[in-house]
């Protein structure tokens, strides 16, 4: 008894010192993947420690620590889906918070810093940064993306690429760029800009800035020896750098330096084989160097069906993009046989599909109509939301108004249930005080010019999954309250031109960028003239700055005045509060119809990968499923 | 002969050059170009690209040019040999076709030496047993194929490979570890794996229509008199078949292999996309939709090319198989 105490005794002191030991470790040491640590004790590479930053990104990760290996199989349908690749590796100069995702946090960026009135911003790098070649990422590649990239040009006549980026102008003016230090750079604009940190954190808008200058000066006529600095030969010389200016350029070009995870090894046309990045900046919590897994790759589907029955196989370790939600039984059922499991997340939108109706509507009597708010709300409470749900969303998507819907930051308390009920009596009395009494003989209501009340639809195609579905749902709804409805189908190109030229009635658009609307309003305000079918023409004029278009009249006055004093107030809670003003004008007045939102996203996981969440939400600013940080994935055997 | 061959020769380029003004129009008629389908798709998936990123490859494609500079720019470099670059692969249009048109050769050939050794000894066969079972059988199973389509047949064969057997994979022509490997035995073996289900839901249909073709054929020499004399004569059943009616009623096949070639290439577009085939067709199918103007321009008179060469071939290889024609 008494010696197994002492043993006992003698185990635990071990322990604790092993433990100490252990932690110690994890302060001042970290650790890195088998494939790496033989090419540090080959001398090939230098120890994780020169490696990795002075502070790196501690990333947490979803379960558990992982353990180092494997190779992650995508598919996508080749290099103009260069969004599957982008979706899984890109990295923004700031990002989400991990833990509030209100938050603009670092990334590859350290942080910002906003002058009160948001006329400076500094952004400050991260000290030992290195590119994925090693060399040091610091101010220089900024000053070349700005200097080299975006305001040299070749020619005298060829405008400079800043001189056509609104979000880099405040008022009209570009800022001045200044290289402060190697880890500070300013942005000093003439008036306030309070909106560019939250496009430091968007990767629709900046993820350009990310240029590794010591890479492309080799093609860049100003740096060349033998080229000169203007002319035609600038010109063509020129182009290669510019095309750097897409993130995506990166992966059809190996041996470019890359800040992300993996970076491109092969790319053949059939396959992009991308390899671990030695110099990643983010560790684990317990200081191991990220990413978990050596390789992804990515093989290239004849078409995007493939992908759903490539995951049935187990083919596929992780897909969202490309997986339907239609597959959704077939792809439980097949989940043993393929060792996968099927994930259901969560989509953002607030519509899926939103009904435009379209307020600059060519016919006066219609657009009459349209204008007013009865007939909108009248329209809305005739649509059985419950019904769309259960019969195309297997009850899993949430019946409710085309708004921010609720868990989202710009939710406002009521809002989706405005003119949400299905109350079709209610619809029809609103529509016989509009003074719609008379009906023909199949029951259509007769407008004020005695035409039938016939609506028509565009719809595009290849469009949305359920969308054509929705429609011939609504068309019976809408039936009951003597509407009709007609749908006309046309391709992508020719519905952005029939919208563009005010051509249509009423058409539909997935209701999807409600997360930042106060940078990108266009769900709740319209602002593209071949997208926001619901007044294009104040899209137009608002998109020329009031040259060409038509002026906003009514609530949408009210909305734009509101959206000018969003964008110039520098307090973001102010900013956000304001903006919601707008998300209350557009409900309230059923500027647009909304179906369903919250919808359901299928995707795959196959069951050795950890650490993927089995909740997460899907949007285009988090550019999913990015957001839930392959860098931290794993496989088990 | 050589007067008759020499005289297509000359009528190949007028045509050659005809079909591609009217390729390049018809490529070029739906609205927008490669930039704004290309636009309009990422907007879908809400990856609307920034302004400037597009804005960047309209000049370097050179789209804001009108188009006849662009069509000129185009055939004067085609006629060098210079097929342009496509839009979608950002490489020469050469280097994304060659590829793949070896891959489509390889499998074509395949797939019509395959139907051609099997349905003609059917043909010959269910001509001879006229109405006998095993005719009215094999003309079932002919009459199957036929009306079967080739994409169904194509998708029931990958959910069967996929889901039942996982032998091979789901489609595609090589195991993802030899996709990007260069070529070897193993991956050869690979290959002739993989290309067991294309050819066999390919050459299905194609099988059952020539059974029905040299059926039919076979029947009329049949029944003409000069074969009645061969049998008055004494001859041998088998010396009538193959040496006096099979060579007769072989030549409407041979004029229709004229006519496979440029189908080969572009008649199993389906198919391909069903299996995942790393061939011609379904890149040209996205070219089109895509309207990567060099890329689906380049293939359409590659594959009209092929139809020219095709039928001049043809009719060269009926004569040397038909005197009668040769002495005309």
């Amino acid at each position: 008894m008494k010696t197994l105490f002492r043993v006992n005794r003698l185990l635990l002191a071990t322990l604790f010192v092993l433990l100490l030991a252990h932690v110690g470790d994890a302060n001042t040491a970290y650790r890195e993947a088998p494939m790496l640590s033989k090419l540090v004790s080959e001398g090939q590479l230098p120890p994780v420690a020169d490696r990795l930053p002075k502070e790196p990104l501690v990333m947490q990760v979803e379960e558990e620590i992982g353990t180092y290996g494997g190779t992650l199989v995508n598919v996508f349908t080749g290099q103009s889906d260069a969004s599957a690749v982008r979706r899984v590796l890109i990295e923004v100069p700031l990002w989400f918070g991990q833990d509030n995702r209100d938050e603009i946090a670092s990334n590859i960026f350290a942080g910002y810093q906003a002058a009160d009135d948001g006329s400076i911003v500094t952004v400050y790098l991260r000290e030992g940064l290195r590119w994925s070649d090693g060399h040091p990422y610091t101010a220089d590649d900024i000053m070349f993306w700005w200097e080299d990239m975006l305001l040299y040009t070749p020619t005298p006549d060829q405008p400079r690429v800043a001189d056509s980026i609104p979000w880099l102008h405040a008022n009209g003016r570009l800022p001045r760029v200044t290289k402060i230090n190697d880890y500070e750079v300013s942005f000093e604009w003439d008036e306030p800009n309070p909106l560019f940190p939250e496009i430091l954190r968007n990767d629709l808008f900046i993820t350009g800035i990310l240029q590794p200058k010591h890479h492309l000066r080799q093609f860049h006529p100003r740096y060349l020896a033998d080229v000169p600095d203007q002319g035609p030969e600038a010109v063509e010389r020129f182009q290669v750098v510019l095309d750097y200016l897409s993130p995506t350029e990166k992966y059809w070009n190996p041996g470019t330096p890359s800040l992300e995870a993996w970076v491109t090894k092969v790319w053949d046309g059939r396959q992009l084989l991308l390899e671990r990045n030695p110099y990643y900046f983010k560790v684990d919590p317990a200081g191991n160097q990220l990413p978990y897994i050596d390789y992804v790759r990515f093989d290239v589907i004849e078409d995007r069906q493939l992908a759903n029955i490539k995951a049935m196989a187990g083919e596929i370790d992780f897909q969202f993009r490309h997986i339907d939600f239609q597959n959704y039984t077939a792809l439980v059922e097949n989940e043993e046989r393929g060792n996968y499991r099927t994930l259901l997340w969560q989509d953002s939108g607030g519509a899926a599909p939103n009904i435009l109706l379209n307020h600059n509507c060519k016919d006066p009597v219609l657009r009459e109509l349209i204008r007013s708010k009865e007939f909108r709300a009248a329209l809305s409470l005739a649509i059985d939301r419950e019904l769309i749900n259960e019969m195309l969303w297997y009850g899993l998507a949430t019946p409710m108004q085309g708004t921010a819907p609720v868990g989202t930051p710009f939710y406002v308390e009521g809002m989706d249930r405005m003119y949400a009920e299905y109350a079709p009596d209610q619809a029809n009395a609103l529509l016989d005080g509009l003074g719609l009494t008379q009906r023909n003989r199949d029951g259509i209501r007769m407008r004020p010019d005695n035409q039938p009340l016939t609506l028509y639809l565009d719809l595009m195609s290849p469009g949305w999954p359920s969308h054509t579905e929705t429609f011939e749902l609504v068309q019976d709804f809408w039936k009951q309250i003597g509407v009709d409805l007609k749908i006309n189908v046309s391709e992508r190109s020719l519905y952005h031109m029939r919208i563009e030229n005010n051509e249509h009635q009423l058409a539909h658009w997935n209701m999807d960028r409600t997360l930042m609307p106060t940078l990108d309003p266009q769900s709740f305000l319209p602002i593209a003239p071949d997208q926001n079918a619901e007044a294009p023409l104040y899209a137009k004029w608002y998109a020329t700055n009031g040259r060409e278009g038509e002026v906003p009249e009514d609530v949408y006055a009210e909305m734009y005045r509101v959206y000018q004093q969003v964008v110039s107030t520098v307090d973001a809670k102010e900013r956000n509060e304001l903006f919601k003003k707008i998300v209350r004008l557009h409900a309230e007045n059923v500027m647009t119809i909304g179906t369903v939102g919250l919808t359901p996203v299928v995707g795959v996981a196959s069951n050795r990968l950890r650490n993927v969440p089995e909740k997460e939400i899907q949007a285009t600013e988090f550019r999913t499923p990015r957001n839930a940080q392959p860098e931290q994935f794993f496989f088990v055997d | 002969m050589a007067e008759y061959s020499l005289n297509r020769l000359v009528s190949f380029f007028p045509t050659l050059f005809i079909v591609s003004i009217l390729v390049f129009i018809i490529i070029n008629a739906p609205p927008g170009d490669y930039l704004t389908v290309l636009a309009n798709e990422l907007r879908q998936t809400g990856d609307a690209a920034a302004e400037y990123e597009l804005g960047i490859l309209e000049q370097r494609y050179g789209l804001n040019q009108p188009i006849h500079v662009r069509y000129w720019k185009w055939i004067t470099n085609f006629v060098k040999g210079d097929l342009g670059e496509s839009f979608e692969w950002r490489k020469p249009v050469s280097e994304v076709i060659g590829d793949r048109l070896l891959l489509t050769l390889i499998l074509s050939g395949s797939t019509m030496f395959f139907t051609w050794l099997i349905s003609i000894p059917i043909g010959v066969y269910t001509a001879i047993h006229k109405d006998s079972l095993s005719d009215r059988v094999l003309t079932i199973v002919g009459f199957l194929g036929l009306a079967t389509p080739n994409f169904l047949l194509a998708l029931v064969a990958l959910y069967l490979s996929a889901v039942h057997f996982q032998v091979i994979g789901v489609g595609g022509l090589f195991s993802e570890e030899f996709a990007s490997a260069p070529w070897s035995v193993a991956k050869a073996i690979d290959l002739v794996k993989h290309m067991i289900i294309p050819i066999l839901v390919i050459g299905t249909s194609q099988m059952a229509e020539l059974i029905r073709i040299m059926r039919s054929n076979m029947l009329d020499i049949l029944g003409q008199p000069y074969v009645l004399t061969n049998r008055a004569k004494g001859l041998k059943g088998h010396v009538i078949v193959y040496k006096h009616c099979l060579r007769v009623a072989i030549n409407p096949l041979i004029s229709m292999a004229g006519m496979q070639l440029p189908n080969l290439i572009s008649g199993t577009m389906i198919v391909a996309i069903v299996l995942n085939l790393p061939t011609v067709g379904p890149m040209l199918r996205r070219a089109l939709v895509s309207q990567d103007v060099y890329l689906s321009g380049s293939f359409l008179m590659i594959v009209t090319a092929l139809l020219l060469v095709g039928n001049l071939l043809a009719d060269v290889a009926l004569a040397l198989a038909d005197p009668r024609i040769r002495y005309n």
